[in-house]
């Protein structure tokens, strides 16, 4: 009989929990509403999404009413940075810092405010560990950046900053300070109460809800700019006839994954960490990236000496492990990750380079199968190019 | 194929989105073997599928449009499919060798060289690693097993459609461990076969240019690639030094050409030499662009290196059918092809593919002519 496959793509998306599974099938098989509507039907779409929006700002410790739902955590990062600038009135000239290991939707919007609108970014350096080098960030603080945007925990590292002393610092010097945390919300505790923070960017289906689903917590008083415009839905800061069961199902995800947080994470930590010791016993040479860091519980990025890493996703995709390497292209073809070559790692690690993410779904079984399966293919591959 | 025949080997196929290789593909399964589809990523078009005035650019490689066909080929095929990045190494041994030879006065062959490092080394590299017993290709070749287990590389079936030129420096040792499925078939056959297996892409025109050159525009190519290499217009002189016009810009020419020089004479004129050191183009007769022979710089060879002398049929470029000759190998990698008759127009920077009737023996970069009828 053929194995059931190993899914080990958290970190690109986790599978559907049952809960949000449910939610979803009662909003779909409710029959039709636009949560805007006065009538009945509407009013059943509007209570799934208020109730949603409780479960997700519940998450973070924040009000409801703070909750922006977009559709993904793509577009409350591009909301987040073009809404907070805009809305501050910025000119050229005016500065955005951020860092060099950012979620592509950072890197973009920040990238078109600088070429097309003449702001400046201040990229800040992280060190070989994948942590913010922090005398550049005092530096990048000191010229007085109008918003700081920063990735909480990396997408491809796992690499989890210190942002309570950061967010304190940037607060300090008076900047805005957005956080994109879609990684981080299900996976370790997060809370605004403790980390000084404007803006939150959360993801759906990186916590087991839903794709089409994400949100953006903006503190009161903060001051957005919608960017897409001509519909009253979600306090006039984001148009369009909400997405009512990819919502609903985002909000039970949300409360899902945080009221089995305190049992899953050391489970999931322990996994991970017997991925890396068999890994590391049988696979050698390999090299931990972000060593020394706080990570994720879930994530091991791991470089394998004398391996592509794309041979060895397609080898593990053939037998039967999703896992990934890099970023994807358009086209499908994988690109050496910017976040690795940030943190030096020369280009043949970052080559060699292949993420492991975890989830509530793994089981002790998959992770042994995992470590046969990855000494197979990696000892194959180095035979071969010898 | 033959060799393949009850056995179930693992194969990957170099798939192009086009209708050769995805019938390769359709074949090998269909034939019981376990197949996987990987397309070459070698330039990144992503950006430039649009120009700036919106007009879709043709004829680029590993556009989305033949990434897409290949998935679909694959999807319907029902075999695992990936795209390969492998721009790095076409850039660093493909493009800039493209780049180096047009502004040194040579007219490379960019094929040639792709299936010596990147397909038939670095994709068959990566088949291995991913445990292949082959690498398959839609080349129109094919592989002979003699009796002491040495392999040799032949021309098709298809004279017409042969492709063995391109493949005449691939490693040797890759022969034992590729497979070119449609070397006994034309490409009559290969269309009627993709039809029987419905693939998707099987009335899709051929593509004929060098992929990575968009709307074949050699010379805008070039010039955007290495402004400060390529540059305007110089002078067009006769073999005795006479001033007959203008030219473009040398990248604009090759060897032997007679369309485009824009130089009024009663007989039709040829290029004769391109002499970047001067920014000048020599123009003379078609006698003056005969040449006895050629030498040949980093010979590779299919079999063992043949002994000085050795007949054989020499072709100097892919539309050519080859002329007799006889080859004479020297030491680091040069080769000397003597001619029984003189040849039009051997060209710096083309192959020289040695076949032994249907056998390729091997192959070298031309670099310069032996002993040119008039002039030498």
């Amino acid at each position: 009989m053929k194995e059931p496959r190993i899914y080990l793509d958290y970190n690109a998306s986790a599978p559907l929990r049952i809960e949000a599974r449910r939610a979803m099938e009662a909003v779909l098989d409710g029959g039709p509403s636009n949560a805007s509507s006065v009538h009945g039907d509407g009013q059943r779409g509007r209570k799934a999404v208020e109730e949603a929006r409780e479960q997700v700002a519940a998450a973070i410790g924040g009000r409801p009413k703070e909750i922006i739902f977009t559709s993904s955590a793509t577009e409350s990062n591009n909301l987040a940075i073009v809404g907070s600038v805009w809305a501050a009135g910025a000119d050229a000239g005016d500065l955005i810092a951020s860092t060099t290991v950012e979620h592509p939707s950072v890197l973009g919007p920040l990238e078109w405010l600088e070429k097309d609108r003449g702001l400046a970014i201040a990229r800040i350096p992280v060190g070989p560990s994948g942590e913010l080098d922090r005398e550049a960030f005092s530096a990048a603080l000191c010229r007085r950046p109008l918003l700081l945007s920063m990735i909480g925990a990396n997408n491809e590292t796992g690499v989890v900053q210190d942002v309570i002393e950061l967010c304190q610092e940037a607060k300090a010097a008076g900047a805005i300070v957005h956080l994109d945390a879609a990684q981080w919300i299900g996976r370790l505790p997060f809370s605004v109460h403790k980390i000084p923070v404007d803006l939150v960017t959360l993801s759906s289906h990186k916590l087991g809800g839903p794709q089409g689903a994400g949100a953006l917590w903006v503190r009161g008083g903060t001051k957005l700019e919608a960017n897409i415009r001509g519909g009253h839905q979600e306090r006039n800061r984001r148009a369009g006839t909400e997405n009512v069961a990819a919502i609903a199902g985002f909000g039970e995800a949300c409360a899902a994954a945080c009221r089995e947080m305190a049992g899953q994470g050391p489970r999931i930590h322990a996994l991970r960490e017997r991925l890396w010791q068999g890994l590391r016993e049988r696979c050698s040479p390999v090299v931990l990236n972000g060593e020394g860091a706080k990570r994720l519980p879930n994530t091991l990025n791991i470089s394998f000496g004398q391996v592509d890493g794309e041979t060895l996703l397609i080898a593990l995709d053939l037998m039967g492990i999703s896992v990934s390497s890099g970023s994807a292209c358009t086209a499908g073809s994988l690109e050496p990750s910017h976040v690795l070559n940030a943190m030096g790692i020369d280009e043949d690690n970052a080559r060699a380079a292949v993420r492991f993410s975890l989830g509530y779904g793994t089981t002790s079984d998959e992770i042994e199968r995992t470590i046969t399966a990855v000494t197979e293919a990696v000892h194959r591959i180095r035979s071969e190019a010898g | 194929m033959k060799r393949l025949e009850g056995k179930r080997c693992r194969v990957v196929v170099a798939m192009s989105g086009g209708v050769d290789s995805s019938t390769v593909a359709g074949l090998l399964l269909e034939a019981g073997h376990e197949v996987i589809g990987i397309t070459m990523k070698l330039y990144d078009n992503t950006d430039q599928e649009l120009a700036d005035d919106g007009r879709v650019l043709e004829g680029t490689c590993c556009s989305l449009d033949d990434v897409s066909d290949a998935r679909r080929v694959a999807d319907h095929l029902g075999i695992p499919f990936y795209v390969g990045n492998y721009e790095k190494v076409f850039m660093g041994a493909v493009v800039k060798d493209f780049v180096d030879a047009y502004a040194s006065g040579r007219t490379p062959n960019p094929c040639v060289r792709c299936n010596d490092v990147v397909k038939f080394r670095s994709l068959l590299a990566k088949a291995r690693a991913l445990g292949a017993d082959y690498l398959a290709t839609g080349h129109y070749a094919r592989t002979e097993y003699l009796e002491d287990g040495s392999v040799m590389l032949l021309e098709g079936r298809d004279v017409k459609k042969d492709q063995s030129y391109f493949l005449a420096g691939i490693p040797r040792k890759s022969l034992s461990q590729v497979i070119f499925p449609l070397g006994d078939m034309t490409k009559g056959e290969v269309r009627a076969e993709a039809t029987r297996l419905g693939l998707p892409v099987a009335s899709k025109p051929e593509s004929q240019d060098i992929c990575f050159i968009p709307n074949n525009d050699y010379a805008a190519f070039l010039e955007s690639a290495a402004p400060d290499r390529f540059r305007g217009g110089g002078d067009i002189l006769s073999l005795e030094g006479l001033r007959l016009g203008k030219h473009k810009g040398l990248h604009h020419y090759t060897i032997g050409q007679r369309k485009g020089l824009g130089i009024a004479a009663p007989e039709p004129s040829y290029v004769v030499e391109i002499d970047p050191g001067s920014n000048t183009l020599v123009v003379g007769d078609r006698k003056d662009v005969m040449a006895m022979g050629l030498f040949a710089l980093e010979a590779k060879w299919l079999v063992d290196v043949p002994d000085a002398g050795y007949p054989v049929r020499a072709r100097i470029r892919h539309n050519d059918v080859g002329s007799a000759a006889r080859v004479y190998p020297k030491d680091d990698g040069r080769v000397d092809v003597h001619f029984d008759e003189p040849v039009l127009a051997v060209t710096a920077g083309q192959q020289v593919a040695l076949y032994d009737g249907r056998r390729v023996l091997g192959a070298a970069t031309i670099e310069g002519t032996l002993w040119e009828p008039r002039r030498g």
